[in-house]
């Protein structure tokens, strides 16, 4: 667990910038998986009694390349299993293997290529001899010598080889999968650990003005050195950095203390590893200082609260209990973060740090440029929110309004009710103000602006023509026939694997199970017969292997999105199988599975 | 020059015409060779063999340097996939060239006639897939460039150094289907890592093509031939880089893997949605939800699939990096140097095993989600006993 922060106040510099195991590694590899969250899914699967998951997703891995020899190896161990009777268990079913010379050669196989996977690279470079290398990397002895007897010699028995097998998959558990689970870094811990530190100096720096120069100097150097680092950790886990920045923006809300939503699941490492918060205003100030490297920052922690808004909006149309009990306080500082975010955008605009830009051109490493249509797609984001009477919201699309247009734009938008708002110029120089306005003017504002919504979408292509709807890429309407090839428009710069969120311009990682296209319907459509799937429900208890991606899935997943592009599907409960309150796709295997699960309970 | 390929002289000439360099540097015996070879009275089929590094692309370098000027176009086939000579690197492909090759040391990347898209740097993973491939470009050099023996053009076609084990049932299998008027075998002083002297692939009794026979370029001071180990990994890895390099203008500066990778990040990207595209896996079953997964910023081939296709022969028009894939929209992004209107027939991606280069993929503020950091991979001694 991270330190307190009082320690980390103490000795902040003793510590250095690699606290322990959760240090971020310099060294960076190409891996097969998109995130770490990905490979524990995986090797949670693997060491499940429902593997099936996990291994269709390292098929998924192995045609990409870069797959670990520990992985490769190590899925072929628990396939090898799943063929074996003797593993099986108890119910038989047609993909058991009962030959039992051929189960030999497939675990024979299997241990040599273990073997010979760690051990090869270095037998070449040194010639030393393969078990004088297994023993010093460890690799236990009965698998060298299966290695050399299945190589040269007579087939080893099936039930050394069983023995063995067990032996391997506790190694490869012990020398890989445990290993790699301790040294990836945890960007919450990380992250508060660092802010705190900041803040720290912070305070330091404010209370002591007086300070000696060169004890000040001292902490600046290790703000910068401090800011440094999160700047790594941002690049290297940038949705959990921002994630954790906002989770520490709300802990501290006055209200924090009541709340215990889902919200407060999901930080929970945070809140228990700080004993001393930080501060609303410090962590303003910390965001603030963060942004003057890479502006964009606002943006990535804006999109994260806009979802986050959008989530519990939907829970809310949902008519979940839960979701109504949700207080109103929260939604309202989630809101008020908004219009902070929103002003500190303006703020950076009016100053230069941000240069709102048409398109941005393919050469163009300029961190602080903001196409346009990102803005005028946040406001149509933020107008969209079913609870835009929220005054917070309306100032801020007030802001956003005035950022998109400051050409013929701005003129038309005159000319739309929303002009019956308060000058917008007075909001733009004291949002906080205006929040303290009486009720009937908040709810004569929505209404405006409500028309203005019908209006705008409307008009959608008349009136903001040239921000918005210059693109394609969201369009609904495929493009022609005979062009199934377009470029897409309204492009902004993202790292390669991952594409631009539509509103914020930051890039996101693709959901990659959010919709089902009907690739696999046609393999799903001979069995999941409807009886079979109620019954299942009674094996919710049993560990799925899906559970935890689905969680990673949750907030990516916005509902307003369109879907009339996407095939219909005529059953969409077809194959599918409620776990943990999710529908969870289900193959003809695992449903078989659960059936002769079922005969034996019976 | 790091990379360079076996050449005759070590210093890279920087010739002000092709035909003086390759007078400057071409050993009397591959010379004897080449007036050989261009004096053939009929525009020859010229097969080029022989063990890796022995300087085969090179000396087919020379040769079709050497043809130009009589025949104006020559054809060459390209079936080293992974050190091909005009295409990026896993392509089968066949080229009417029409332009001296100015670099005799470095492959250059040009426009093919016709590709396939094979998906390895090697051939072994599927040696009939291979055959395949290239048995139709050479129909489709007979069908085009034969026929008419008013316009016949010459052909090159250089192989790749696997001469032992399936590699030489290939090469057999090669040349009794193309059966080439000229086989030039180049040999090197290990005679057991060369190809067996004379027509091997014929049975008694056939009467083969005219075998030329010549050295490898390099000789040390005790006049065994010198090969030089190329850096193959390397190589690939620039030539990928050189082929998306081609998605940018000229005047564009992408000269460096940094500003490259920057721009390939920043470029607005093809797209195409994903019911008018098949996947096809080249060398490896994909359960059909993960193949979204499996593609994201991944190289595949674009390929042309028609009805009248054989199943695993399916022509391509070059590659693509699959950049992102947005599943809720059902769009692909691909960026491809490959110009718009001939990506509107393409209906087919293939992926193979054409691993990115991970020069693409990092560079500071830009990292891709695939370069991870903290990730173990190798178990030293000092891991084990620190613990």
């Amino acid at each position: 667990m991270a330190p307190k922060a009082v320690e980390a106040a103490a000795a902040p510099e003793a510590r250095g910038l690699c606290a322990g195991a959760g240090g971020l590694s310099t060294g960076r590899k190409l891996v097969p998986w998109s995130s770490w969250a990905e490979w524990r899914f995986v090797r949670d699967g693997l060491f499940s009694r429902f593997p099936a998951a996990a291994l269709r997703r390292i098929a998924a891995w192995r045609s990409r390349g870069a797959l670990p020899i520990p992985v490769d190896v190590t899925a072929a161990f628990v396939e090898i299993r799943l063929r074996d009777p003797f593993f099986r268990s108890g119910f038989t079913g047609d993909d058991a293997l009962e030959s039992e010379e051929m189960l030999a050669m497939l675990y024979s196989m299997a241990i040599m290529r273990l073997v010979n996977g760690f051990v090869e690279n270095t037998y070449k470079r040194t010639g030393r001899s393969i078990s004088e290398l297994a023993e010093a990397v460890g690799i236990p002895r009965v698998l060298v010598d299966i290695r050399h007897e299945s190589s040269h010699r007579s087939l080893p028995s099936l039930r050394l080889l069983r023995l063995a097998s067990i032996k391997a998959f506790d190694w490869l558990k012990c020398i890989y999968w445990d290993r790699q689970t301790n040294s990836i870094p945890d960007a919450e811990v990380e992250l508060s650990l660092r802010l705190h530190e900041i803040t720290h100096f912070l305070k330091g720096n404010a209370s002591k003005e007086a300070k000696s120069g060169s004890k000040r100097k001292r902490s600046e150097k290790l703000i910068s050195k401090t800011t440094k680092y999160i700047w790594r950790l941002y690049h290297a886990c940038h949705d959990e950095v921002v994630f954790a920045l906002m989770n520490l923006m709300q802990l501290d809300a006055p209200e924090s203390s009541e709340s215990s939503g889902m919200q407060e699941a999901d930080c929970l490492t945070i809140n228990h590893s700080s004993d001393v918060q930080i501060s609303k205003s410090d962590m303003k100030a910390i965001i603030m200082k963060l942004s003057e490297k890479e502006p964009r920052l606002l943006l990535s922690v804006l999109k994260s609260v806009v979802e986050m808004i959008e989530a519990k909006e939907e829970l809310t149309n949902k008519g979940e209990l839960y979701a109504c009990l949700l207080e109103p306080s929260k939604m309202r500082s989630l809101c008020s973060l908004v219009l902070w975010l929103v002003t500190k955008i303006k703020e950076l605009k009016v100053s230069g740090y941000i240069g709102p830009v048409h398109e941005i051109g393919v050469l163009s490493s300029d961190k602080n440029a903001v196409p346009r249509f990102c803005l005028a797609k946040l406001l149509l984001k933020l107008l969209n929110l079913s609870l835009i009477g929220e005054r917070c919201i309306i100032d801020a699309a007030h802001l956003l309004i005035e950022m998109v247009n400051d050409n013929n734009v701005k003129e038309k938008l005159r000319k739309l009710p929303v002009l019956a708002l308060e000058s917008s110029s007075k909001v733009s120089f004291h949002p906080e103000s205006t929040i303290c306005n009486e009720e009937e003017s908040v709810e004569k504002t929505s209404e405006t602006l409500e028309m203005f919504k019908l209006h705008l979408k409307k008009r959608n292509n008349a009136c903001l023509a040239e921000t918005v709807t210059t693109e394609g890429s969201f369009d609904t309407n495929m493009p022609e026939k005979y062009n199934i090839w377009s470029v897409a428009k309204s492009w902004t710069p993202c790292p390669i694997g991952t594409i631009p969120c539509s509103f914020s311009s930051c890039a996101v990682l693709p959901a990659f199970d959010a919709v089902d296209h009907g690739v696999e319907v046609s393999t799903l459509e001979q069995h999941g017969k409807c009886d079979e799937v109620d019954h299942s429900e009674m094996f919710d208890s049993q560990p799925k292997e899906m559970k935890d991606e689905s969680i990673l899935e949750i907030s990516s997943v916005s509902p307003e999105h369109e879907m009339s592009d996407i095939p219909y599907v005529a059953f969409p409960l077809k194959g599918r199988l409620l776990v943990g309150g999710v529908w969870e796709k289900v193959t003809e295997e695992e449903l078989l599975l659960i059936k002769s699960k079922m005969k034996i309970l019976l | 020059m790091a990379g360079a390929r076996a050449t005759p002289t070590r210093t890279p000439p920087r010739p002000s015409s092709p035909a003086v360099s390759a007078e400057a540097v071409v050993p009397q015996d591959w010379a004897s060779a080449v007036s050989l070879v261009s004096s053939d009275p009929n525009p020859p089929v010229v097969l080029v063999c022989g063990p890796k590094n022995s300087g085969k692309s090179t000396f087919s370098r020379v040769l079709l340097n050497a043809l130009l000027p009589r025949y104006g176009k020559v054809a060459y086939l390209d079936t080293d996939l992974g050190q091909p000579e005009f295409g990026p690197p896993g392509c089968l492909s066949l080229h009417v060239v029409d332009e001296a090759i100015e670099d005799l040391l470095n492959p250059t990347l040009r426009e093919a006639e016709r590709c396939y898209f094979f998906g390895d740097v090697s051939s072994k993973r599927d040696p009939e897939a291979y055959l395949n491939c290239l048995f139709h470009l050479y129909d489709h050099f007979v069908g085009k460039y034969r026929c008419d023996e008013n316009e016949m053009l010459p052909l090159i076609v250089n192989t790749p150094g696997w001469v032992k084990g399936a590699g030489f049932d290939m090469l057999v299998e090669m040349l009794r289907y193309i059966c080439p008027t000229i086989v030039v075998q180049i040999r090197i002083t290990v005679q057991s890592k060369n190809l067996p002297d004379g027509v091997f692939w014929l049975d008694a009794g056939q009467t083969g093509p005219k075998m030329i026979n010549t050295n490898a370029a390099f000789h040390d001071a005790s006049n065994r031939s010198l090969l030089i180990q190329k850096d193959s990994c390397g190589m690939r890895e620039r030539q990928l880089v050189e082929y998306w390099k081609q998605c940018f203008p000229s005047n564009i500066s992408v000269s460096t893997y940094k500003e490259l990778a920057y721009a390939l990040a920043s470029l607005p990207p093809y797209q195409v949605p994903f019911s008018d595209v098949t996947v096809v896996h080249l060398h490896c079953e994909v359960p059909a939800r993960e193949i979204w997964r499996s593609l994201n910023a991944t190289i595949v081939g674009l390929a042309v699939s028609s009805a009248s296709d054989a199943d695993r022969s399916i022509p391509c028009v070059g590659l693509g990096i699959v950049r992102g894939v947005d599943v809720q929209k059902g769009l692909l992004y691909i960026i491809t140097p490959v110009p718009l209107h001939r990506l509107q027939s393409v209906n087919l991606l293939q992926q193979g095993l054409i691993e990115i280069p991970t020069s693409l993929l990092q560079v500071r503020g830009c990292v891709s989600p695939y370069m991870s950091t903290n990730v173990l991979h190798k178990i030293s001694e000092r891991d084990l006993y620190a613990g």
